[in-house]
């Protein structure tokens, strides 16, 4: 079955980290329903079926006397749905897309759908889900010379650069690797087959896409190896204390709170609170500001290291970009006030999310909104040692 | 005879205290990936020129991630937070040192700054610390 819908783009917002998210134009046909079934079935997410069918429209014309046994029927249906979904089960869908003008830089034409932060909305159980391709960047980019680039642009102009973008996948997860599509219900989903059309069923390109497996294991986030800002967790104390002073001058270390994380014995800091803007605060602070907060256990090794730093504004499209080029396939993205990418295990909440994390946030004060000024960033790298947490977290 | 006993204690607990340094959780990451201590005196220190130079915030930013913000460059090695770059010259007297995604950055004299490029192309100047 096939269905034509339009892109929607998460549009990363370039002076903050606000998600925009464009209308949406569906003509049906993709098993939508289906599409969310192996969704949940691959993920293990819950689905609310007694919600869900209290919302149906059996339950609605139901008289009272008979709505309790609808919903149980209903509820029965949705139960065997969700047993029956496959999750090898391919899909295929159509969506209206668009190509770019040439990069003479790059020598490339790239198609819209596939470049980070864009997803085909999927619409199923009264809830939206948003449909990333794992493989994406693998079929982005239409390379050709610029000798023949010319002819192919007058084709593309010829229709507007407006193509049918068709696309046989089969779900594979959740969440955007490439940490641009954030929010609940994600579907990651691997491209098998790919072509664009005009309007008239004329195929304008193939793409050839490679496996997503391929692409996410470029660069597997190992937490052992990974640093931040070139810090790593493991090391001495003496030793990250001799290379703060040496880089950032003045360090502090005091003692931890009893009721934190257990085993985290001493707090080492670096320009504590000295980054963000802080009301009757008489200094201001100022791009190329660092803070550090490190966290150290009872043996003086770090364990968990926090390093932010103020830049002037900037897109982030830069962050996301720069963050999954270093660390690799995003496990998980966040965004609403704060835009946070995060890599490798969840660890205990009084350490952070997860092994590693990343955030990009918009910081200013009352003057900067007064004038209206861009707003400078923060970008934060936290580190935590996540196997040292598990095995203290075990004791 | 009787067998000396104390010899063979002794030289498990040298034994012991040995394999308890090399499992110790202290001193590296993991892959062969070595966190030093930045030096103490040695070298210099530099940091980007100017941070509120909004044409160059997204390639500080690159910097940043790799810490190469603010770094010690002594030699040919440089610094970056904790991790030591081993850099080699090139014929041109700039430092180029590899980085963790595989890429490099090149450091070449300017005046008496240096400016920093990534292997991308982005490029932002440097200033000694302490230099206006």
């Amino acid at each position: 079955m096939t269905t034509r819908h339009s892109i929607v783009l998460a549009g990363l917002a370039v002076l903050g980290p606000a998600l925009a998210t464009a209308a949406v134009a569906q003509d049906g046909g993709l098993d939508e329903t289906q599409v969310a079934l192996v969704y949940h079935a691959i993920t293990g997410e819950p689905l609310d079926f007694e919600r869900i069918a209290q919302a149906s429209d059996a339950v609605r014309r139901a008289s009272n006397f008979d709505r309790p046994d609808v919903i149980a029927a209903e509820v029965a249906r949705l139960e065997r749905m969700a047993a029956a979904a496959d999750p090898s089960r391919s899909f295929q869908t159509r969506v209206n897309d668009n190509i770019s003008e040439y990069d003479h830089t790059r020598e490339q034409f790239s198609i819209t759908l596939f470049t980070p932060g864009y997803y085909v909305p999927v619409d199923a159980f009264g809830q939206r889900y948003q449909l990333v391709f794992a493989n994406a960047e693998s079929v982005r980019a239409i390379p050709m010379p610029k000798e023949e680039a010319r002819e192919f642009d007058i084709l593309l102009n010829r229709i507007g650069r407006r193509v049918t973008n068709e696309i046989r996948f089969r779900v594979t997860g959740q969440g955007d690797p490439a940490g641009g599509v954030t929010g609940a219900r994600v579907i990651q989903a691997e491209i098998l087959e790919v072509r664009l059309m005009d309007r008239n069923g004329n195929v304008v390109h193939v793409p050839t896409p490679t496996a997503a497996a391929a692409l996410l294991a470029t660069v597997p986030f190992d937490p052992a190896t990974a640093d931040v800002a070139g810090f790593r967790v493991g090391v001495k104390g003496k030793d990250l204390e001799a290379s703060l002073t040496r880089l950032y001058g003045e360090v502090s270390r005091r003692q931890a709170k009893s009721d934190g994380f257990p085993g985290i014995a001493t707090v080492m800091v670096v320009n504590e609170l000295g980054c963000r803007s802080i009301i009757g605060r008489r200094t201001k602070p100022k791009p190329g500001d660092v803070c550090l907060t490190a966290l150290l256990d009872e043996k003086d090794v770090v364990r968990s290291i926090r390093i932010e730093r103020r830049f002037p504004p900037f897109g982030s499209e830069v962050f996301r970009s720069a963050m999954a080029a270093k660390y690799g396939a995003v496990a998980d993205a966040r965004s609403g006030s704060i835009y946070v990418l995060s890599w490798g295990p969840e660890v205990d909440a009084r350490l952070g999310v997860r092994a590693l994390s990343a955030s990009y946030e918009a910081d200013s004060d009352f003057m900067d909104r007064g004038l209206n000024r861009a707003a400078d960033m923060v970008v934060t790298l936290h580190l935590v040692d996540a196997a040292w947490a598990s095995r203290t977290a075990q004791q | 005879m009787k067998a000396p006993r104390e010899l063979p204690r002794a030289l498990a607990l040298i034994l012991a205290a040995a394999l308890a340094g090399c499992g110790s959780d202290g001193g590296r990451g993991g892959g062969g990936a070595e966190s030093v201590r930045a030096p103490a005196s040695a070298g210099d220190v530099w940091e980007i020129a100017r941070p509120a130079d909004r044409a160059t915030a997204a390639v500080s930013m690159l910097a940043y991630l790799h810490g190469l913000h603010v770094i010690v460059l002594d030699g040919e090695d440089a610094y970056a937070g904790m991790t030591r770059l081993r850099g080699e010259r090139d014929t041109d007297g700039a430092i180029v040192v590899p980085l963790a995604d595989g890429a490099t950055a090149t450091m070449t004299p300017e005046g008496d700054g240096m400016q920093l490029r990534f292997s991308t192309g982005e490029t932002v100047a440097f200033k000694k610390r302490g230099t206006s």
